[in-house]
Parts: structure tokens; C-alpha cells; sequence
């Protein structure tokens, strides 16, 4: 699983602060009017909310969120919070976008070197059969779709998308899922994984 | 439901474009030039299915083949050598 999200870094170094103040750019005072109209503070409709923006800048690929700028995360986790909505859709965007030079995600890696295929099939284990067999169930029972999973699994951060199994993915992804579907509480969660890890503690 | 804009042995090109999101384009196509192989139907919109939308109206569907010196630089493989993506509408233009 993955442990410490990238941006909760307190107690690591991160290198010197730079106290100093500086201007703004048009682009970035924009941005910040852009949120806070957005956030329906002046009379508009409320289309976000600033946990909505920060949980999408903490989603951000490790990489992205070390080399941007604050007010590029910003308007990326902005982007992604309009999408989550429905307020844009992602055609409209990547229309707007077109000829605008971008990062690859990096689970799509079409043409990358990937190391050697071992095409041999393998017993699956029971835990395996448990989260396909939920899947199917979450399927029918939510209407669940293949794509939701998909994205989920394209959100792992990359160095997790790359240690994790095929099934391991699949089960943050359907944590991930039902967390944004409101089915479980991020809590909820936090108490059960808490309790199966001391149930293995105790039985190591 | 959009109707079908291209038809077998039209030349496309995919939109060059990064926006953010469950993006079934594959990465190493966008900004590509290909020809129409078939219409494979249509369905909802996997960039909407994966924010718990309903993807409808179903978007239009295509084989995209390619050959694959467009698409590699430095292709060692036969000239003839193709590549077929399957590319939904909202992702084609006419080239």
C-alpha cells in the first residue's frame, strides 16, 4: 500500500526556505480569482471547495508536484476538481489544450521500454479471487464501471503503480472508488486497515 | 447520439492535446496521421464513465491504422508495418 503520501512531507528535509516575497504574475492573480469565484465566497455558485482543490494537489505524480509552481498545481488540481463536477469535460479541455505540450501519464507507457513479458499464467492466490470476485459484485450492485477503475489505477502515484501488483492495484482502486462514491469513510478505513495490521502483528 | 464524421479511408489526426484525466488516446498517437480502417460503433465516453457520469450521448468509435514510420522516428521494421488504435470522434480531426 502506499504509505506517506509525497506532499506530507513535515520531518523531511526539503531543502532551504525562501522567506522573501515576490509579484505575482497576471497569470497567477487569474488563477486565484479564478478560485475564489469558484469557491462561491462572492455571491456566485459554489463549484468547489478547498479540500476538493487540495486533495486534487496532493494527487498530483510525485514528479509534477516537485516541479511545479504553486499556482501551476494550482490550476491543474483546478482542472481536475471542473472535470470531477461535470462544470467542463476533459474533450472540452483537451480541445482547448490542443498544441499545448504535456506530461505522459505514466502508466501510459506505449512505445517505453518495459522490460521482458513472461507470458506463463499463474495460480491466482485467494485474496486475488476475493477483489475480482468484489469487483463483479460492485459492478452489478453500484454500476462500478471499468473506467472508474481505470482512472483510479492511473492515479496511483508512479513509483506505487510500478511496485504494486496487478491485484494490489485493483485493490486501491476499489478503495479509492468507493471512498469517492461515499460507500466507506476515508475513517472507516483508517480503523479497519489499523486493526488487520495489529491482528498481523499479533500473529507474526 | 454524434453523428459519425468520418468514414472508412478518411485520413485523421489526432488531437495533440494533454489535458488531465482517464484519457483512452494513447499518448504516443496524439498529433498522428492515419486512415480510417472502420467504425466500430459507439459507445459512452470513457472520460465521463470515469467520473461517475453517464458518457452519453455514446461517442463514435473508430479503428485508426497507422503506419508505423509515422508514429516511431527511428522504426527499424518494414515500411509497410502498421499500427491500428482504436480513437474515439471527439479525438479526430481530418487531415
Amino acid at each position: 500500500m502506499i504509505e506517506r503520501s509525497h506532499h506530507d512531507m513535515g520531518g523531511r528535509p526539503a531543502g532551504r526556505v525562501e522567506p522573501t516575497e515576490h509579484d505575482y504574475g497576471d497569470w497567477e492573480c487569474r488563477i486565484d480569482a479564478m478560485a475564489v469565484l469558484l469557491w462561491g465566497i462572492k455571491g456566485t455558485k459554489k463549484l468547489l471547495t478547498v479540500d476538493e482543490h487540495r486533495r486534487a494537489i496532493e494527487s498530483l505524480p510525485p514528479q509534477a508536484y516537485d516541479s511545479l509552481s504553486y499556482y501551476e498545481k494550482w490550476i491543474f488540481a483546478l482542472a481536475q476538481c471542473l472535470m470531477a463536477r461535470g462544470v467542463i469535460t476533459s474533450a472540452e479541455l483537451a480541445r482547448r489544450m490542443a498544441g499545448v505540450a504535456g506530461p505522459r501519464s505514466h502508466h501510459d507507457m506505449g512505445g517505453l521500454p518495459a522490460g521482458e513479458v513472461k507470458p506463463a499464467e499463474h495460480d491466482y492466490e485467494t485474496w486475488e479471487r476475493r477483489v475480482d470476485a468484489l469487483s463483479v459484485i460492485l459492478g452489478r450492485k453500484i454500476r462500478m464501471t471499468v473506467d472508474e477503475r481505470r482512472r483510479a489505477i492511473e492515479s496511483l502515484p508512479p513509483d506505487a503503480y510500478d511496485r504494486m501488483s496487478y491485484y494490489e492495484r485493483w485493490t486501491a482502486a476499489l478503495a479509492h472508488t468507493l471512498l469517492e462514491r461515499g460507500l466507506v469513510t476515508t475513517g472507516e478505513l483508517a480503523r479497519k486497515m489499523a486493526e488487520i495490521e495489529g491482528k498481523m502483528r499479533a500473529g507474526k | 447520439m454524434p453523428e459519425n464524421k468520418f468514414k472508412p479511408g478518411d485520413r485523421v489526426r489526432v488531437l495533440k492535446a494533454y489535458p488531465p484525466g482517464h484519457i483512452r488516446t494513447p499518448y504516443y498517437i496524439r498529433g498522428c496521421v492515419g486512415e480510417i480502417e472502420r467504425v466500430c460503433g459507439a459507445f459512452p465516453n470513457p472520460e465521463e464513465l470515469a467520473l461517475m457520469r453517464t458518457g452519453l450521448p455514446a461517442q463514435p468509435l473508430y479503428r485508426v491504422r497507422f503506419s508505423q514510420k509515422d508514429v516511431w522516428p527511428d522504426y527499424g521494421g518494414s515500411a509497410a508495418d502498421v499500427v491500428e488504435v482504436e480513437i474515439f470522434q471527439h479525438w479526430l480531426d481530418p487531415a
